[in-house]
Formats: structure tokens, sequence, C-alpha cells
């Protein structure tokens, strides 16, 4: 370390931020212009100490600390309200609550009387009947042919487990139309009939010819749909509605009119035939049936059934 | 029991502890207004930049992310609050102290602290520290802001380096000349020293 070196360390030596303090006091003793050096620089740091310290004005530090309460009794309430859900939030919220409550009661005593809801379908047959042949034929019609083949489909014989589709299907309903079916709001039957696919939305503007054909259809679909084996006090009730229908068939034959049946209903007259034993008029019109895309695999598994029996 | 951290009581001053602000604002008023005073050089200015100072200590704690000190970053405000004001008094065609006369070409400030009564008249008149006060506010900008920093707060080398924007041996050397200075201008006061 020379003389120069030593000189820009004597103030770090000072300040004891020196990295060879040893060095540095080894020049200092034995260089006379090092040691004026450091002197110079004690002397300046010792006058500089005292430099005169002024007090700030009391009644400005009284004023910063006043602005400082001021600041944190604004800030602190704010805070406080950020953990705190906004009262829009706490109303949207009750309103929530309200509506699920309203959504959930009435499906709620819907289950309590629906600990056996097959039983309780059994029971209801003759009225699920009577009660979409007097309302959904009279004011309701299938919107479209596709709606009206899976009612069909729904109403494939012999099927228990379609039957549990009530609930679901009215809930779709419900989902899609953005408000309760109206049949849910009259009577828990016709409810039933539209899980079973019988209910169809108001179809007020459709052709009043188009309305009587989906009505027909329904009824020969709620008749063949009455033929669920085991239920033996609703095989009578679906035969005579067969038979009927049979009879008006071929009554409308002999008397020489042009019968044009929709897929569907060639698929449910088959289905009546096949109620009523007459399998070769049942295999005929469940082919028909067979023939078109929207009611095949119906009709299949309806001939399936016959080639059994 | 070791006293709470500057940046702890800042923290706690946020959630709205103003005892905590009042502590932190007892540990700095005195360093940080006779920073301003001798970086402003008049008491009037130096009492609204202080209350400026706090103020904005105030307004932006919240802005205080704990990246560096506390005070450091009070510093940086005060620095940039001085170097407005000078700014400020040079738009409005104030002359700097550190501006040379036109007459000797010496600055102002040295000039104010030049050679004059003993160290006994001074000493006796409360002239000498009035004297000494007048040197360091005669320091070139630069220089001087080191020094007061060093010397008013005790901020290490690093500190301080961070606070003015240079590294830390540029804020060494720039403290090697201030003091150079204040001994050319404060010789007659000078004293021995031991090692």
């Amino acid at each position: 370390m020379n003389c120069d070196e030593c000189k820009e360390q004597i103030f770090e030596l000072i300040e004891r931020e020196n990295a060879d303090p040893e060095g540095v006091r080894a020049i200092l003793e034995r260089c006379p212009d090092c040691r004026a050096a450091f002197d110079e620089t004690k002397a300046a740091l010792s006058m500089a100490d005292r430099l005169p310290i002024e007090e700030p004005p009391a009644a400005l530090d009284a004023a910063i600390l006043r602005a400082a309460g001021e600041r944190a009794r604004r800030v602190v309430p704010l805070r406080k309200r950020r953990l705190q859900p906004p009262p829009w939030a706490m109303a949207a919220i009750a309103l929530l609550a309200v509506g699920v409550g309203v959504w959930t009661i009435p499906r709620e005593v819907q289950f309590e009387g629906d600990a056996a809801p097959q039983q309780i379908e059994r029971e209801d047959a003759k009225t699920l009947e009577r009660v979409v042949l007097s309302e959904d034929m009279a004011e309701e019609a299938p919107q479209d042919e596709e709606k009206l083949n899976d009612e069909t489909a729904a109403l494939e014989a012999n099927q228990p487990a379609q039957t549990a589709r009530t609930g679901v299907d009215a809930a779709k309903e419900k989902k899609a139309s953005g408000k309760p079916p109206r049949r849910q709001r009259q009577t828990r039957s016709s409810d039933q009939l539209a899980g079973a696919g019988v209910a169809s939305p108001a179809a007020a503007s459709l052709p009043a010819a188009e309305v009587e054909a989906a009505a027909e259809s329904r009824s020969l679909q709620v008749a063949a749909k009455a033929s669920a084996p085991g239920k033996q006090e609703q095989d009578d009730d679906r035969a005579v509605a067969c038979r009927r229908k049979i009879d008006d068939l071929e009554r409308q034959a002999r008397a020489g009119k042009d019968l044009d049946p929709t897929p569907q209903e060639e698929l449910a007259i088959g289905q009546c035939y096949q109620t009523l034993g007459h399998v070769a008029e049942a295999r005929k019109w469940l082919e028909r049936a067979a023939s078109h895309r929207r009611t095949k695999s119906a009709a299949e598994e309806a001939l399936r059934g016959l080639g059994s029996e | 029991m070791s006293d709470p951290a500057d940046e702890v009581l800042l923290a706690a001053y946020r959630d709205g502890d103003v005892g905590a602000f009042e502590t932190l604002h007892a540990r700095y008023r005195g360093p940080i207004f006779n920073f301003l005073l001798r970086s402003a050089r008049d008491r009037g200015r130096a009492e609204e930049l202080y209350q400026d100072l706090w103020m904005k200590v105030i307004e932006r704690c919240d802005e205080f992310r704990g990246d560096a000190k506390f005070s450091t970053w009070l510093y940086r405000i005060a620095r940039n609050l001085c170097i407005d004001h000078q700014r400020k008094m040079r738009f409005r065609g104030h002359d700097s102290l550190d501006a040379p006369l036109p007459l000797s070409g010496q600055p102002m400030g040295e000039r104010v602290a030049g050679s004059g009564p003993s160290t006994d008249q001074l000493a006796g008149g409360g002239l000498l520290r009035e004297r000494i006060g007048r040197a360091v506010e005669g320091l070139p900008e630069e220089q001087r802001e080191v020094f007061l920093l060093r010397q008013l707060q005790g901020l290490a080398f690093g500190e301080i380096a961070e606070v003015v924007g240079v590294p830390a041996n540029t804020v060494k050397s720039r403290m090697r000349y201030a003091l150079e200075r204040l001994q050319h201008l404060l010789s007659d006061l000078e004293e021995p020293h031991e090692l």
C-alpha cells in the first residue's frame, strides 16, 4: 500500500469500514504526510459532529400526527368494510336463498309422496290416460316429429325403466322453458304423463289435422303403454283401448278410406295388434314402422318381443 | 426487548396503529428536518418540505413494499423533494448558494463559511455551530447530501448509495471530498486528534 492508497482509506479507517485497517495504521505511523491527512480528516469529522441540530416546530409535528391519525381512522374502516360482503351481495344471497327454497319445497313434497313412484304410476294409469286424452289432445301437440318420435320411443312397451323418466323429463322441460311445466302445476298425474313423453308444449299454432293426428297417436301410445307386463289390472283397459282403435281402423278400411298413417301411428297400430294377439297383423304394421328411421328402433324392439311370443 | 424495526412500525400504521407512526416519526423527525434544513438552506422552506415529506409518507405508506429499508425510502422521498425545490428556485430566478459569485468566483456558501472570529469567540457566542452549519451548506450539492446522510442519520455507505443512486465507492469519494472541503473551510477551528 502506498501513500495515495493510504490517504484514500483514512476516512474508511476512521469510520471503521476499512478492509485492511492494520495496513493503513502501519503507514500512518511511519509517514508524516499520511498522518497529517489523517489528522485533517479526523478534525473535519469532529467539527462535523458539532453541526447544529435544529428541532422542527412542535406545531408542525402535531399537525403531521393529526393527519396520520385521520388517515388511520379513514383507512381502517375501509379495510374492515372490504372484509365484509357489500350490502348488495347480502341481498343477492338472501334472494337466492328464497329462490332455492321456493324451488325445493314443492319437490320435497312430491318426494314425500313418491315413496313408490312405479306403484303410484300404476295406480294412476287410468287417470293418466284420461288426463292426457282430455287435456293434451285438445290443447297441445308435439312441436315436431322429432318430439313425437321421442314420445314413441318412451312408450316402448314392456320397458319399466322408462317410467322412471318422469322427474328427469319434467326437469328438462322446465329447464328448457325456464318455467315449470304447465301440467306440473295442474296434477301429479299429468306431470307423470309429461315424463312418459306424452306431454308436449302447447301447439295452438299447429294445423288442426296435425293436432288431431298427434292426439290419436298419443291415444294409441297410451293404450300400448298400458300393456306393460305384470299390470294385470291395466291389461283389460289396454285391450279395450286397442280393440276400439283397431275396430275404428278396420271400419275405415272397409269404408274404403285411404289410410295413410304416420310411422308413429303404424308403430302404435302394430303394438295394438300385438296386444290383441294378432301376430301377423302386428308384424306387418311393426315392419312398416321399422322401415322408418324414427320408429325403427321401437318397432324392432316390438318385433323382437313379437318373435318370442 | 429490542425496539421494533421501522418496517414493522410502518406496517402497523398501515393497519391503523397511530402509535406506530408516532414512534416512527419520533425516530426520524430530527435527522430528516436537519437534512432538509441543510439542503434547502432556509428554515421556512425546510419546514414546508418537512411537512410535505411526512404527508407523502402518510399518503404513500401503502406503496412501501419492503424492497428497501424504510430509512432508504424516506430519504429518497426527502431528496426528491429537495431536488424539486431547487428546480423551482432556479425557475424563479433565485441564485444557488453553489453558484460562484460574480466578483470573487467563490460560491456563496464558502464565503459565509470563511475564517473569521477565533474559536473561543465563536463558541462563546454560539457562532461556532452557525459557522459549521454554513460550511456544510456551502458544500457542493452531491457532497453535501452524502455528508448529511452520513452525519445526521448515520446511514451506511451502501444505503446512501441506494438513496442517491450512485455506487458505494462514489459515495465514499464524495464523503472524502466533503470532509476535505470542510477541513479546508474550518481549518482555523481544528484540534489535534489521536489515532
